[in-house]
């Protein structure tokens, strides 16, 4: 029973766990990887992360999900930026700039106060809107991150190094996100 | 009567332009306004020993920040290292009542108390606001004396995009500390 118990909870987890989304935005249009060769011995990439929750009242000042979901695009972005270069003989590269871009979405409810305070509704603030008192429902915000790498690519011998190893990077990555 | 209604008219007129001018002063950030762009953008600067950090904050959203380069006097330039850009988009929906509720009273042969509780079926949304934050990083060396005329002669060349693509750019002054 305990065991089953355990299975269950286990499946709940893995079903909630956030997912990298690391597929080509071709294929899924809105997250995923693009890229392109925009010079010799340099690439572009693109990584969009999945839009996820961020709790409550999104303030960009301490909004730790933008920063765990930009975090998560450049490490994707690396990513693929890495596996392109290993593919292509490369060895090492450097991260020569990076764009980041993230949207955060807050979305408030207000309804009518029908009893007025402090008869207990599940609103966290009451405040006028339109002239009128309102419940305030307890806002619900999104995110989503988008990074753009561009990064040089490097052979790993004689001068031609960058401080990133590729096959280092590949795997360590990887095994972060479980893919 | 036309003259006293007009007069009245000018007079409303009058105030709704200063409730309106006053709406949006207090929207307005408390910064370095960018020149030659609308009011909504203003800048800041930071430094740390080995960067410099110029962060903008648009509260119309108005702009979006395409590149940015510092630019020296003898046409040296150092191009952004890392460019964060946070658009933050807020908007609320009018749910009408929660629920209704009644208590009633009646009185006669036979007297009651009835209670009632009515639900919306109808919704309306109104209301949305935009605000855009952007980040470019520099990196400088840490001895400044290195960038010859520092800060004084070294300004940020900011290229930006308004709501209707038109592009411009905008160039700021490095302040003398921050």
């Amino acid at each position: 029973m305990v065991r089953w118990a355990v299975c269950a909870a286990l499946l709940v987890l893995v079903a909630c766990a956030p997912r990298p989304g690391y597929v080509p935005i071709s294929e899924h249009g809105f997250f995923g990887y693009s890229s392109e060769v925009v010079g010799p011995a340099r690439l572009r990439v693109t990584f969009t992360a999945p839009r996820r929750g961020a709790g409550g009242d999104y303030t960009p000042a301490d909004g730790p999900s933008a920063a765990a979901n930009a975090q998560q695009a450049f490490d994707l972005a690396l990513l693929r930026a890495a596996e392109l270069a290993q593919a292509d003989g490369w060895r090492e590269m450097t991260v020569l700039n990076r764009e980041t871009d993230v949207e955060a979405r807050v979305r408030y409810n207000y309804y009518s106060d029908p009893i007025g305070f402090p008869f207990g509704f599940p609103y966290d603030n009451r405040r006028s809107f339109g002239g009128r008192r309102v419940l305030d429902s307890r806002p619900s915000s999104t995110v989503q991150a988008t990074v753009v790498l561009e990064v040089a690519l490097h052979s790993g011998q004689g001068n031609d190094r960058g401080p990133v190893d590729v096959a280092a990077a590949v795997s360590e990555i990887r095994t972060l996100y479980g893919l | 009567m036309v003259r006293t209604l007009t007069g009245l008219g000018r007079r409303s007129l009058l105030a709704a332009g200063i409730a309106v001018v006053a709406g949006c002063s207090a929207n307005e950030p408390a910064g370095n306004p960018v020149p030659g762009a609308a009011p909504s953008l203003t800048w800041q600067i930071n430094q740390t020993p080995e960067t410099l950090v110029l962060a903008l904050n648009d509260v119309r959203a108005v702009y979006r920040v395409e590149t940015a380069t510092l630019r020296g006097p003898g046409g040296q330039s150092i191009a952004a290292r890392e460019i964060s850009r946070e658009i933050t988009q807020r908007g609320g929906g009018y749910g009408g009542p929660l629920a209704g509720a009644g208590v009633g009273i009646g009185g006669g042969s036979r007297s009651g108390v009835g209670v009632g509780l009515s639900f919306p079926i109808f919704r309306s949304s109104s209301g949305s606001g935009e605000e855009r934050r952007t980040e470019a990083v520099f990196n400088v060396p840490p001895d400044r004396r290195d960038l010859p005329g520092w800060p004084a002669a070294w300004v940020v060349d900011v290229a930006l995009t308004d709501d209707n693509g038109v592009a411009s750019t905008a160039t700021i002054q490095v302040p003398s500390s921050g």
